[in-house]
């Protein structure tokens, strides 16, 4: 498989033709957080539906590349219904897969991901290949922490 | 025009010049300094505060030299060819399915063409681009209220310089039938 096809790989190209999970939530209850990428013109903005320390539901609007828009879907449908604490793992193993590339210019090959537990989202991984995507893919999930930081604190 | 980064030249009337103040101190740059005060260098030197980036000037002296022995007449010539070219086949091969942002007739047009590919976008379309060897620029081009008043977020750019030929035009095009395949 060449590096581009293993950048866009087949469940990547759906997700970015049919997003999943997109659309509004009403706030209240709902909590609204965005992200921009301001280099490229990339945004997200999420709904999160946080209650009794599970994320009920999220909904997201936004525009971006086929990189960018395709791990927003993946994300909402990895975390929708899971527990916070869940959730927060599945961020750092995602954040864990991206920052790949710097464990192995470092040789730490004692940094593994554990790709089992990624599931669907471990197709992104072809994006480490390419360091300049890496603020790509990784929008939605620094902007989905950011939110749940800010439920936390409300 | 080929040279480092990080130097240019800024070039005025010596009238002009004598009114402008100099906007940052440093060594090289006084004709003289009083504990009350200080009088700038005369000329040029009154703005070329601190050491100067010498590797940097001696690359842009070889990329004006370059620029000169080529003939601007010839590069300008040259470009204006290409252009025609890309622009005549981006129309004829891509009608409907790639706009071009700018000017479509080449009298007062640069070598570059700032591209908007139907349903791709721009930073998908570089990438693919990128893989069969043709580097443009994706993005907002540090003009973002022009982008919002053309309906974009971003373009992919392609430039033509001394050393292109109608050759790598072809790869464009093939590349940009691929990157259209891809996401189409």
């Amino acid at each position: 498989m060449s590096n581009l096809e293993n950048l866009y790989r087949e469940i990547i190209l759906d997700h970015y033709r049919s997003p999943r999970n997109r659309g509004e939530l009403a706030t209240p209850p709902a909590h609204k957080v965005e992200g921009f990428n301001p280099l490229c013109g990339d945004e997200v903005t999420l709904y999160l539906d946080v209650r009794d320390g599970v994320l009920a539901d999220i909904k997201m609007t936004g525009h971006g590349c086929s990189i960018s828009q395709s791990s927003s879907s993946l994300m909402s449908a990895a975390v929708k219904g899971k527990a916070l604490e869940d959730v927060q793992a599945t961020i750092d193993t995602f954040k864990d897969l991206m920052t790949g590339h710097e464990a192995a210019l470092k040789d730490e090959s004692d940094v593994e991901v554990d790709l089992r537990r990624l599931g669907e989202l471990a197709a992104l991984q072809g994006v480490v290949k390419f360091p300049v995507r890496i603020k790509c893919a990784t929008l939605a999930w620094n902007t989905l922490r950011q939110g749940l930081e800010e439920v936390s604190t409300s | 025009m080929l040279g480092p980064t990080g130097i240019g030249v800024l070039w005025t009337r010596a009238s002009v010049l004598e009114s402008m103040p100099p906007f940052l101190g440093g060594g090289g740059m006084i004709a003289d300094v009083r504990l009350d005060g200080f009088t700038p260098a005369k000329g040029v030197a009154r703005f070329e505060a601190g050491t100067p980036p010498i590797a940097e000037t001696v690359g842009l002296h070889a990329a004006v030299r370059y620029l000169v022995g080529l003939g601007m007449d010839n590069i300008a010539d040259h470009d204006h060819e290409l252009t025609v070219d890309a622009l005549t086949r981006l129309e004829s091969n891509f009608a409907g399915r790639v706009r071009i942002v700018g000017p479509h007739d080449t009298k007062d047009r640069g070598g570059v063409i700032s591209l908007d590919v139907e349903g791709v976008h721009p930073h998908d379309v570089a990438q693919v681009l990128d893989e069969f060897g043709v580097c443009v620029r994706p993005g907002h081009h540090c003009a973002k209220p022009l982008m919002r008043r053309f309906g974009l977020a971003a373009t992919a750019r392609a430039s033509f310089g001394p050393y292109s030929l109608k050759a790598d035009t072809d790869v464009l095009l093939e590349a940009l039938e691929a990157a259209i395949s891809m996401f189409g």
